[in-house]
């Protein structure tokens, strides 16, 4: 087992144990999805391809690829990514 | 939002970054801090992007050796509106300017309101305010607002208490009149009186100011009735009178007739007729060849035979062709309704000419009746409130005063 995927075990048991939210201490993302128009992405590690029709992030997680069409990064911060436009799915890549 | 509202006020750059590490330099971006917002592809190694004008100066230091262009591609914001506008320096001086006589102009007084009228007149007001040196375009500053009340007071005994205030650039005068005391009869100033009923009625209210109350509320009086008597006290050895003075509030009856018919006088048609054409434009009407300023005609009953409007047009034109038929005051015979109503007019003038100025119509009814001959009896029954006290000498001598 990898370093970086025993933290997230840790993180999560700790998390669990004091009744906090995972994403505060394990640092997983969290995908908000606000109708089919946005989504909101917290906890990511980075841009990793910005599309028109796609956009790529880090996670601690892997992956994500969100897909859609006309697609913009309404907010873009350290931390934070507000996707907009019309969105068609969201995956992790294996 | 607000972020969005404080960055359409400070203002922001819509930026082209042009190159191939684009998703490389937007994280080395983020994370040295500069805000970004709205990245949109554009092309294959291009995005556009809206940064604050801080991120932009901070943007320029990345680029080196990343690889990319970044260039402005339109300025935003209320600031960089200003921005744009230093070059134009009568436009700025104008809006000083105007910026300067707006504040000038706000210490100023420019409107004044006067409330609380009623027998003292608001040019009476004005023209006491004037004597204070208070008018419109007076200083606002020089406007004793806490003395102008006492001294509007002493200004007009009519006035009980004056107020004013500062209203932004409106002076607001606020005035609470004297009730009018009765006046005493001009026997003379020490004459004893006291208040009778002028009519029959029942008391809704009594004031009295000097004297005693003989009757009460709810009472009803009859003509002549002592009301407020002017004598104090009296005994076998002591009278004391006084000047009675009140006010006696009381419901009255009235009932006003009027009898028309069977015929009346009313306008007739003489068999004259006259074509005309009437032309409007704006609202003003003209009509061809003068009939209307002809008194026979004045009161011509019309009837359009032809109408011709034009109101889409910018000039609302109208013309119209008009057949007028002359009347002339004719006794004559009536129908049911034109009685009625004649003799409800004839009922109703009589009761204007009756009923008191200060008298208040609580109900009014009316009703008509056949009489045998044809003609016809319009009755109208009134209630009012009103004041019937009238100021009389005591009648009866109580002995002698003290």
């Amino acid at each position: 087992m990898s370093n970086k995927k025993r933290k997230i075990r840790l993180g999560r048991r700790v998390a669990e144990a004091l009744d906090l939210p995972a994403e505060a201490v394990s640092g997983m993302p969290k995908l908000t999805l606000q109708g089919r128009e946005a989504m909101l992405v917290e906890n990511h590690k980075g841009l990793f391809e910005c599309g028109e029709n796609i956009v790529r992030l880090h996670t601690a997680c892997g992956i994500l690829r969100i897909t859609g069409e006309g697609l913009t990064l309404l907010e873009l911060s350290a931390e934070r990514l507000y996707v907009a436009g019309k969105l068609c799915g969201a995956e992790y890549e294996p | 939002m607000l972020t969005g509202i404080w960055n359409s006020v400070a203002g922001y750059v819509i930026i082209e970054i042009k190159g191939k590490g684009l998703e490389r330099f937007l994280n080395l971006a983020v994370h040295s801090g500069i805000e970004i917002w709205r990245v949109r592809r554009t092309g294959v190694a291009t995005v556009t992007a809206r940064v604050s004008v801080e991120g932009f100066y901070a943007l320029r230091t990345l680029v080196r050796g990343q690889n990319v262009h970044v260039r402005i591609l339109e300025k935003r914001g209320f600031i960089m509106r200003l921005s744009r506008l230093r070059f134009r320096k009568v436009l700025l001086y104008g809006w000083a300017i105007v910026l300067a006589l707006l504040v000038a102009a706000s210490r100023r007084i420019w409107f004044i309101e006067v409330e609380g009228c009623d027998t003292v007149r608001e040019a009476e007001v004005l023209a006491a305010l004037d004597t204070m040196e208070v008018r419109i375009g007076s200083r606002r500053n020089a406007v004793p607002t806490s003395q102008l009340g006492g001294e509007l007071m002493a200004s007009d005994p009519r006035i009980a208490w004056a107020g004013a205030r500062l209203d932004g650039v409106t002076l607001r005068v606020s005035l609470q009149e004297a009730e009018a005391i009765p006046q005493l009869p001009s026997g003379g100033q020490k004459t004893p009186v006291s208040i009778y009923a002028a009519k029959d009625g029942v008391i809704t209210s009594i004031t009295v100011y000097d004297g005693k109350a003989k009757v009460h509320v709810g009472d009803a009086v009859l003509a002549g009735q002592e009301l407020i008597t002017g004598v104090l006290r009296s005994d076998e050895t002591h009278t004391l009178l006084t000047q009675a003075r009140g006010e006696v509030m009381a419901t009255v009856l009235y009932r006003f007739q009027a009898t028309v018919g069977p015929t009346i006088t009313k306008p007739v048609e003489t068999g004259e007729t006259r074509i005309c054409a009437r032309i409007g434009l704006f609202g003003w009407e003209f009509l061809s060849n003068g009939f209307a300023a002809e008194d026979a005609w004045e009161n011509a009953r019309e009837e359009p035979t032809a109408k011709y409007a034009l109101t889409n047009c910018f000039l609302p034109f109208t013309a119209e062709r008009i057949r007028l038929y002359e009347l002339a005051e004719r006794e004559a015979s009536a129908t049911q309704d034109e009685l009625a109503q004649a003799a409800l007019r004839k009922a109703e003038r009589v009761m204007s000419e009756t009923l008191p100025e200060n008298a208040r119509i609580l109900s009014k009814e009316s009703e008509t009746v056949w009489l045998e001959d044809g003609a016809l009896q319009a009755s109208i029954l009134v209630t009012t409130e009103e004041n019937i006290g009238e100021i009389k000498e005591i009648k009866e001598p109580h002995g002698e005063q003290d």
